[in-house]
């Protein structure tokens, strides 16, 4: 390797994706992938059956968790020019991104090109209020790393104090509505567990409890962020607006298929 | 292109200084020029006595009256200038968390705070918020925060964070968003902004009619507000001229530049025009950006900069036009005075005279006019006395709170801050301010002697103060000046600094001769002539002369303090809502008692209509009634029907519950209730218990009287009537209950010889009622009763013979005197005696000859005694035999002497224990039944009735007189037994003999010995219950003490401590016992679990069955003990309620730091009402929820309620779902602390839900009961039909229900029949309410109608049942109390299992039954006999021993011991019980009867010991088998078996 210390050159390496979605998506593989090697005990047509119900199932429950874990909940993308950081008047094209989460926000700052002065543009950053965690600890701490200017700007928006009154209304939002999701999740296992036993019945109720409570937690989420007025999201001359995100739409379309499968469920037979 | 070139400046005072970033940002440190000086050198602020009472000191130093004017002119635009430029610069006016509190006693007389003289009104003051780095040691003593940027940037025009200017912003033209009048700002309504404390003057709150500005308290006065309006005209004014000259720049280019433009413009003024009017002398020219200088605010400049803005406040402020026009101001009281008065401005909203843009305007150029007060110590009224007040007071002294304030900042003595600034020292009081010596020498001395003389404490702020004349004294000015070049020099973004590419020389030039004038004259439409050159002076010549310097007269005086209550008017609501939560368990009592009266409604709709259906066709004119049994008892309802010389009381079934006899020449009474609704009745019948009846109006006991009265004629019966109070009629009543206890003690003390124990400790008898006791003693027993005090059924064969052979005078009762004599002959009678007894107790139609139907019938009842296994016919060969050996074939009837004569040879026999048949050859299955009865070797015990005839009579050693008196034998083993060996009588061979004495207590006769043995065996038996309570609670404890600890030491960072004490400790301390509580009472409902786990090792340590007690116990202590006052939950919402109080009177200052998420301090101070925290907060609410739920559930679960209504119960306790809900939303919203119920409640949860889910998936069997049978005290026999499939091993249990009792309440009981039976059996103790009720649904109904029983729901069966007996050759089972249920089954196993096939291996089962008494048991009796019947095999022995202490004997246990020691046993059985088996009286003893089994059985290895009882006792069997196994011949091997 010549006089150089080997490893030490290089852009340090960072994983791609969002971690906790990684975590989830790699749990719910391995179980999949355990009842794989165990799917050819089964005999005959109840293979096939048990297949799907087993996919389908694991699917579900993913899916509940990786929602309850996103921050696309209520998104915005702008992209405009901004100052950039302290001590320089230059300004950057960019595109500013917003994603609010149950438990945080997740701000993205990336260039566009992602290059520009001299520098790789691509930030993102997230700030929590999850219970337990104090957000203006991390906003003091972000000020103190110094972040891009937008970044702060996005953030500070969200700090218990800021005029708009935005980390109250998320905080409140996001803790009962992930609640209400974790309420779902335990649905989704109880009602595994009574379909796997002749409970046919009551697997069906829960399936339909699980969507119930998926649906209350999105309402809860849509009420409570929407109680005060509009706050001014300013960058540059541009304005970013935010809206649902994928994981509020995703969490929709499975509540409303787990109502209806537990709605059509046989109805219960007289005990 | 992007128009804005320069880097624009952050809001928020980041990122100035390229070293130091966080320079001059908002919340950064004040930077002391003087070292701190503390009380304690850390944080502890001086105070009294080291310093003087800031209100004294005011009132002596600062007082004196307005309209001096000041010295140089200044015009009071310049003081209000400066106030803006202030709170531009500083602002440490917000409380810090958690709250301290610096409070001024006024001195008592103080004219305006305390003058009604009561000399203890106390002003608090709160400490402003500092950096949690600082403080906390000697090194780094405590800073405060900057709550704005602390350089000269416009902050109070554009807020000091991009968020708080986004809201002051239109995003239109680059402008700030207006109002309805573009003049003026939006108004301040978005919660978070703008400080609205109330209006001192009219007490009005809330933000409306306050507008919203860049600094937080923009708002405070009129005359601070004109200047932020000027400032916010001046930014429009520019945005719109850069709009028009660029049309092509957005919003943000044109604000920006704007706003660059105003702060240069602010910057200007402030320091080349403002700041020298004040020092009298300009700052040193700008040399350029120094980027190593640093600009933060000091505190010592926050001390003397708003000191010397309060000594030039005027009392009032002029207003006028551009011509110099002095306007009247209208007053609230629609009074006109010359000018706006000062004190009733504050935070004034929608002032009168400020409505429009051009009152402004007035306001501006009043001020510009009007020359501010003398700068000198004093301070005029409006400030020092009548300041708007932070806490609970409308006002308060200004001068006093910068005085607390400036210890707050720990800030140094006059003469040290002097000496670090460089100034010349001061060392004499007059040399402080010369001038003020001369002229008035007695303030200098006044304030020396508060300080008492010691110059070195005179603090910095009277110090600066003092100092000023005319000027601000050289301490102030040094510091004012060095803070504002520091402020301008350190400043990056200066106007001046041209490295900041914000302006070009040019604008530079131009921003430099820029006065407030140009800025004035720009946003008002007044023309600059109007204005003086510099507004702030007002030299001669200049326009628009004051019309005379303001003093207070003719301005309206200021509105006097007001002490703000933040609890009125809610103190009668508080107490109604502590009421209602109180009755919670009173309204839930009333609807648990309505729904018990519907319920006993119905029942007796229910029973009414089902007795008329069967009524009519059977008996007509029965009466409707209640018995009432006792107070313990429960009451039956009955029908009564008078018949001719007989009441015959039935039950709803029709099936006869009573009769009474009605014979003269009886005497009866009837005695009626004369209260309570007058429907009690008393029947007192000689010679019967007392009937007593309760209806249910007075009519219908009218009905019964009048035809008692008709049937009492009728049978010729006299009686005497009288009225008698309910409570005295029930308690004269000789209820059965207290007879039968009566007979018990009577009979104990007859037979206290035999029972060898003395009268004394046989009880006592009521010796108070004497009447009573003579009146049991001539009551006589029904053959029901007299059945069931023996514990037999009443078509017993020995009650039947008992009874014809002592109903003397055979009126169907056996009197009291009757039944003592026969027992009398039985025991010490003559041979002849007991012959001529026996003849007349079978002479059945007593006409004195026994005919040989009757003489079979004596045979039969012995044999029947003995499970009748002689058939009718071998039976008449028998006697025929024994005729003819007699020589009486040819009577058909013996007279007595015959018959003494057939049993002649067998007197002797007599007076020993057996009464074998005399003389015939016995057939040989009579001989085969003597030996069986004996159950060690056949020869010894029972010799053929041949060879014992022979025996010489008078064999004087055996020759024992059974006497009644003492017998002399050692008392403490049972005679028969001994005697034979103890005298040696020769036996035919050798047999060693199982040594199986009972050992017999000692009765104690002293009450503490009772006590202390009872206690002993209290804890013997419950130990693993006290080990568990123990444990649980020793854990909730421990909880409890972890919180009370942690909120009382460790929490002080979050101060609620220091709010409400002792109500956070005790409320957090009870919510995580409650949460450990609540969440751990599930495991006692997991019953499969329970069912597995009392299969297991853990049922040592781990009372498993007691699951359902425990329950009740945690359930109670959880909700409200019966002591409700330390039951967790209550004790908790008490302590809550307690912090409701105190959070509902603790200023909104307080509450922001106890509950950050929830509050804000906008200084609107007044606090939620109280009901906002009870129904308007989730814990709040689902608390309140909650108790009601417990409430309910805690009534509706209690004894008595279950007792009658249990579908009741059972609705209202599966509210405990929505309770657990609750609790866990009750915790999420984490206002006190972060949820912990889940983590506490997850594990139980999910193994509760488990459970539930196999019993979901356990398939219940319905099933039909075959046969009910209703056995003495009061167990019920079921016998119901055996599922198919259904496989069980001896000694397993099963959980029923009864359809009837509500189909989800099972019950375990153990099956008592044995697995090769077809159908299953259980013997049903009446324990609590469900079995009692079990007992009266199957009570036998009348033959006819076989009314279907009601069906049951069978789920089993539970238990190992493991059956290891079958492996020892020699087994040992030993039963104690309820232990001994499964012994019966498995005993009818292993007789069927030895006799069906002979590979089972073991020979020789010992069933040892201890059991204190019978009383419930004597089924087991039954179940013995027809073991020993078909013991073919003579496998099983069977010892039963009484441990009941002789002097507690209940009638049983005395007739069982009598016929057992004295009475003849019939063919070796005992007459009462018909067992083979012996019955002791005393302890089993364990050692010695191993020790001689060891003896009997050689040859075998290893005998199996099964022990299920007390743990007392399998402790004991233990001990004794590790005793044995010592000496290593026989191993026992003991199990304790759990059924
Ligand atoms: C393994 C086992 C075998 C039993 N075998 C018999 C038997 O053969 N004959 C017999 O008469 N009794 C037997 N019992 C006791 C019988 O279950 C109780 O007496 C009966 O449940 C009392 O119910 P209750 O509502 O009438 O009285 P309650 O007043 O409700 O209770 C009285 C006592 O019974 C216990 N108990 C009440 N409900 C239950 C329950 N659901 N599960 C367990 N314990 C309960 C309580 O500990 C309480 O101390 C057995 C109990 C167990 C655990
Ligand atoms: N482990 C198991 O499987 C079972 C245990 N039990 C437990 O039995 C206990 C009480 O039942 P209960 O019927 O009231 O029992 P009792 O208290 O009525 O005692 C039953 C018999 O055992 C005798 N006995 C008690 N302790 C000793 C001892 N140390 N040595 C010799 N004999 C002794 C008693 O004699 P004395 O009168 O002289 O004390 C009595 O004759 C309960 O706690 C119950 O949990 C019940 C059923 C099954
Ligand atoms: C003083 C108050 C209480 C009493 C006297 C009481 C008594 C009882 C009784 C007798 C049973 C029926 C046992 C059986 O026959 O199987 C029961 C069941 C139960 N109780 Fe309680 N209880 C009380 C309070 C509570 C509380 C506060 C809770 C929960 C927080 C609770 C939870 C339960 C549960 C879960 C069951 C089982 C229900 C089922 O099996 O479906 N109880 N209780
Ligand atoms: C007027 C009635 C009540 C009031 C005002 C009240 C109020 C409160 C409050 C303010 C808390 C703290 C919650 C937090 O820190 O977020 C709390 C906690 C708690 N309370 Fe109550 N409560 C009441 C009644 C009850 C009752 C009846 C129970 C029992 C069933 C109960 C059980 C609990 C528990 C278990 C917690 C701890 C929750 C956790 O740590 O997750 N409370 N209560
Ligand atoms: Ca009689
Ligand atoms: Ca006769
Ligand atoms: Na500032
Ligand atoms: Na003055």
């Amino acid at each position: 390797f010549g006089h150089t210390f080997p490893f030490y050159a290089g852009p340090k390496p960072t994983f791609p994706t969002d971690t906790t979605l990684a975590v989830i998506v790699a749990i719910f593989l391995t179980s999949l992938v355990t009842f794989i090697i165990i799917l050819p005990g089964i005999r005959g047509k109840m293979r096939l059956f048990w297949m799907l119900r087993v996919v389908t199932s694991l699917f579900i429950g993913a899916v509940i968790l990786a929602v309850n874990f996103s921050s696309e909940w209520s998104v915005g993308q702008v992209s405009t020019n901004t100052s950039y950081k302290a001590f320089s008047s230059q300004w950057i094209s960019a595109n500013v991104g917003l994603q609010i989460g149950l438990g945080g926000v997740n701000i993205t700052l990336t260039g566009t090109p992602v290059q520009q002065l001299n520098e790789t543009i691509d930030y993102n950053e997230e700030f929590t209020w999850r219970l337990g965690e104090n957000y203006a600890e991390e906003y003091a701490n972000a000020l103190e790393k110094g972040l891009p200017d937008p970044v702060l700007y996005l953030a500070e928006k969200f700090t218990p104090h800021s005029p708009c009154g935005l980390h109250g209304q998320y905080r409140l939002a996001g803790h009962y509505t992930s609640a209400m999701l974790w309420v779902a999740f335990l649905c989704w296992l109880l009602a595994n567990v009574m379909l796997s036993m002749p409970v046919l019945v009551y697997g069906g109720h829960m399936l339909l409890a699980t969507g119930l409570f998926q649906l209350l937690g999105l309402l809860f989420f849509s009420t409570a962020t929407s109680l005060t007025p509009p706050c001014p999201l300013r960058l540059g001359a541009a304005t970013l607006h935010t809206h649902r995100g994928p994981a509020y739409w995703i969490t929709l379309t499975t509540a409303i298929s787990y109502v209806s499968s537990g709605v059509s469920c046989p109805p219960p037979r007289a005990s | 292109q992007n128009s804005i070139s320069w880097e624009v400046q952050r809001f928020d005072g980041w990122y100035n200084n390229l070293m130091e970033h966080r320079w001059g940002s908002k919340g950064s440190r004040l930077q002391r020029l003087v070292p701190a000086s503390y009380a304690d050198g850390v944080y502890q602020p001086l105070g009294e006595p080291h310093l003087p009472n800031p209100r004294a000191l005011s009132n002596t130093a600062m007082r004196g009256p307005a309209g001096l004017a000041s010295l140089q002119n200044r015009t009071v635009l310049g003081v209000f200038f400066g106030y803006h430029v202030l709170s531009d610069l500083v602002s440490v006016e917000k409380s810090g968390c958690p709250a301290e509190f610096l409070n001024i006693h006024i001195p008592p007389g103080d004219p305006v705070f305390d003058r009604d003289q009561s000399g203890d009104v106390v002003l608090p003051f709160q400490r402003s918020r500092w950096d949690p780095e600082t403080g906390q040691s000697p090194s780094n003593p405590r800073d405060l925060t900057n709550e704005v940027t602390g350089w000269l940037d416009g902050s109070a025009i554009y807020g000091s964070s991009h968020s708080w200017s986004d809201e002051l912003r239109s995003f239109s033209g680059g402008q700030l968003a207006s109002g309805p009048d573009p003049a003026f700002p939006r108004a301040a309504q978005a919660p978070l902004l703008m400080w609205t404390p109330p209006d001192p003057t009219t007490g009005r709150r809330g933000p409306r009619g306050l507008y919203a500005f860049g600094a937080e308290r923009g708002n405070r006065e009129p005359f601070l507000q004109a200047l932020g309006l000027l400032w916010f005209r001046y930014h429009n004014l520019w945005a719109q001229k850069l709009a028009r000259r660029y049309p092509l720049w957005g919003d943000e280019e044109l604000f920006q530049h704007a706003r660059k433009r105003v702060i240069a413009t602010y910057q200007n003024i402030a320091m080349y025009e403002w700041l020298p009017s004040f020092l009298r002398k300009m700052p040193p020219e700008y040399a350029g950006y120094r980027p190593f200088l640093d600009p933060s605010i000091s505190p010592e400049f926050l001390a003397a900069s708003e000191q010397f803005f309060s000594t030039m406040v005027p009392p009032g402020v002029y207003m006028r036009n551009a011509s110099c026009h002095f306007q009247g101001v209208i007053n609230r009281n629609s009074s006109v005075s010359r000018a706006l008065r000062v004190c009733n401005s504050y935070w004034s909203r929608e002032h009168p005279n400020l409505q429009r843009a051009e009152d402004v305007d007035a306001l501006l150029l009043g001020m510009a006019s009007q020359i501010a007060e003398r700068e000198d110590h004093v301070v005029v009224e409006d400030v020092r006395d009548f300041w708007p007040g932070p806490l609970k007071f409308s006002r308060t002294d200004h001068l006093a709170s910068c005085l607390l304030r400036g210890r707050d900042l720990g800030l140094p003595s006059y003469t040290k801050a002097r000496a670090t600034l460089g100034l010349p020292p001061v060392t004499r009081w007059q040399d402080i301010n010369p001038a003020l010596s001369r002229s008035d020498g007695t303030v200098l001395e006044a304030t020396a002697a508060l300080y008492n003389q010691d110059l070195s404490r005179l603090e910095l702020l009277p110090g600066g103060l003092l100092e000023s004349h005319g000027d601000p004294g050289p301490l102030f000015s040094t510091i004012i000046l060095d803070q504002f070049v520091r402020l301008r020099d350190g400043d990056r973004y200066w106007f001046e600094n041209s490295k900041n590419g914000l302006f070009s020389e040019r604008e530079i030039a131009e921003i430099r001769n820029t006065s407030l004038r140009d800025v004035l004259v720009a946003v008002t439409k007044v023309d600059s002539g109007a204005l003086q050159p510099s507004v702030f002076f007002w030299h001669a010549g200049d326009p628009c002369p004051q019309p005379g310097q303001l003093s207070t007269e003719g301005l309206p005086a200021c509105a006097p303090p007001i002490m703000r209550d933040y609890f009125e008017g809610s103190g009668f609501g508080f107490g109604v809502t502590i009421g209602t939560l109180c009755c919670f368990p009173l309204v839930s009592l009333l609807s648990a008692w309505i729904v018990a009266q519907l319920r006993r409604r119905n029942l007796k709709r229910l029973q009414g209509q089902d007795r008329q259906s069967i009524m009519c066709e059977k008996l007509m004119g029965g009466i409707k009634a209640v018995e009432w049994q006792g107070c313990k008892e429960p009451c039956r309802p009955v029908l009564v029907h008078l018949q001719p010389g007989q009441i015959h009381m039935v039950d709803g079934r029709l099936s006869v519950l009573r009769t009474v006899q009605l014979r003269p020449p009886q005497q009866v009474n009837l005695i009626l209730s004369s209260n309570h609704g007058r429907r009690a009745l008393l029947l007192k019948i000689p010679k019967e218990y007392d009937l007593v009846l309760l209806f249910d109006l007075e009519e219908e006991r009218q009905v019964m009287v009048e035809s008692l009265r008709g049937a009492l004629k009728e049978s010729g019966l006299n009686f005497q009537e009288w009225e008698l109070r309910e409570q005295e009629l029930m308690r004269a009543a000789v209820t059965r209950e207290q007879r039968s206890h009566l007979l018990e003690t009577f009979f104990r003390h007859l037979f206290s010889q035999v029972l060898d124990i003395d009268q004394a400790d046989a009880g006592a008898l009521p010796l108070d009622s004497s009447q009573k006791v003579q009146e049991a003693l001539t009551c006589e027993l029904s053959r029901a009763e007299f059945a069931e005090s023996l514990g037999l059924k009443p078509q017993d064969m020995f009650v039947q013979s008992m009874f014809s052979l002592a109903d003397k005078d055979g009126n169907g009762y056996l009197s009291f005197r009757e039944f003592l004599d026969i027992l009398v002959v039985f025991m010490k009678g003559s041979p002849e005696e007991k012959s001529r007894l026996m003849f007349r107790m079978y002479d059945f139609d007593g006409n004195g000859l026994i005919s040989k139907d009757e003489f079979i019938r004596m045979l039969r009842s012995f044999i029947e005694i003995s499970n009748n296994c002689l058939t009718k016919t071998q039976l008449a060969e028998v006697v025929e035999s024994m005729f003819r050996e007699s020589g009486f074939q040819d009577k058909q009837e013996l007279t007595w002497e015959d018959f003494h004569f057939m049993l002649r040879d067998h007197d002797s026999e007599l007076r020993f224990t057996q009464l074998c048949v005399k003389g015939v050859e016995v057939p040989e299955v009579i001989k085969d039944l003597c030996r069986r009865a004996s159950y060690i070797s056949q020869e010894k015990l029972c010799p053929s009735p041949r060879v014992s005839a022979r025996r010489p009579r008078k064999d004087a050693d055996i020759e024992v007189e059974l006497t009644p008196r003492r017998l002399q034998y050692p008392n403490d083993t049972d005679p028969p037994q001994e005697i034979r060996r103890r005298f040696g009588k020769k036996v035919t061979s050798f047999q060693p003999l199982l040594f199986t004495e009972a050992h017999r207590e000692k009765f104690q006769r002293s009450r503490r010995h009772q006590t202390v043995q009872q206690f002993k065996r209290f804890v013997e038996n419950y130990r693993r219950h006290i080990g568990c309570l123990a444990v649980f609670y020793a854990i909730a404890g421990g909880l409890f003490l972890e919180r009370a600890y942690y909120y009382a030491f460790a929490a002080h960072h979050k101060g609620i401590t220091d709010t409400t004490r002792v109500g956070i400790i005790l409320s957090r301390g009870t919510a995580a016992s409650i949460s450990f509580m609540f969440s751990y009472i599930l495991l006692t409902m997991c019953r499969n679990l329970i069912t597995f786990l009392r299969e297991t090792f853990l049922n040592r340590y781990v009372p498993f069955d007691a699951a359902v007690d425990f329950h009740r116990l945690i359930a109670s202590t959880a909700i409200a003990h019966p002591y409700p006052v330390w039951s967790s939950s209550v004790l908790h919402s008490a302590g809550h309620v307690v912090n409701v109080y105190l959070f509902s009177i603790s200023p909104l200052s307080v509450l922001s730091c106890l509950f950050p998420g929830l509050f804000h301090d906008n200084g609107s101070e007044f606090p939620q009402k109280y009901y906002w925290w009870f129904f308007q907060t989730v814990p709040g609410l689902t608390g309140v929820m909650l108790l009601l739920i417990l409430a309910i559930m805690y009534i509706f679960a209690s004894r008595h309620f279950r007792r009658c209504s249990f579908r009741g119960f059972w609705l209202t306790h599966h509210l405990y779902i929505l309770l657990y809900v609750l609790l866990i939303i009750h915790g999420s919203f984490a206002l006190i602390q972060l949820p912990r119920f889940h983590i506490f409640f997850l594990v139980p949860a999910l193994i509760y839900v488990g459970d539930k889910l196999v019993s979901l998936s356990r398939k219940k069997v319905e099933i039909s009961v075959v046969k009910a049978e209703l056995l003495p005290s009061g167990v019920t026999h079921l016998e119901f039909q055996r599922p198919q499939g259904f496989e069980y091993k001896s000694g397993q249990w099963v959980r029923i229900a009864c359809l009837a009792l509500g189909t989800t309440e099972y019950h375990p009981f153990t099956l008592t029949s044995a697995p090769h039976e077809e159908t299953l059996s259980l013997h049903i103790r009446a324990a609590g309410p469900w079995t009692t009720r079990l007992r009266e649904i199957y009570s036998p109904p009348t033959d006819d109608s076989c009314a279907k029983y009601p069906k049951l729901y069978l789920d089993g069966p539970f238990g190992e049942g493991h059956q290891e007996w079958h492996k020892f050759e020699v087994s040992v089972l030993v039963g104690g109390g309820i232990g001994v249920t499964p012994f019966a089954s498995i005993l009818k196993d292993l007789v069927f299992k030895s006799s069906v096939s002979c590979q089972v291996f073991c020979k020789k089962i010992y069933f040892i039954w201890v059991t204190r008494t019978q009383r419930q048991f004597e089924w087991l009796a039954d179940i013995i006999r027809e073991v020993e019947e078909n013991d073919r095999q003579d496998l099983v022995s069977v010892h039963i021993y009484i441990t009941q202490l002789a002097e507690k004997f209940d009638l049983r246990t005395t007739m069982l011991y009598i016929c057992e020691r004295h009475f003849q046993k019939v063919l070796n059985r005992s007459l009462f019980t018909g067992l083979r088996s012996v019955t002791h009286f005393g302890r089993p003893p364990f050692e010695a009867f191993f020790n001689s089994l060891q003896k009997v059985h050689p040859q075998v290895r290893k005998i199996g010991v099964f022990s299920c009882g007390p743990p007392g006792m399998t402790k004991n069997v233990e001990k004794a088998c590790q005793l044995i196994n010592r000496q290593d011949r026989t191993h026992f091997s003991h199990h304790y078996e759990n059924f």
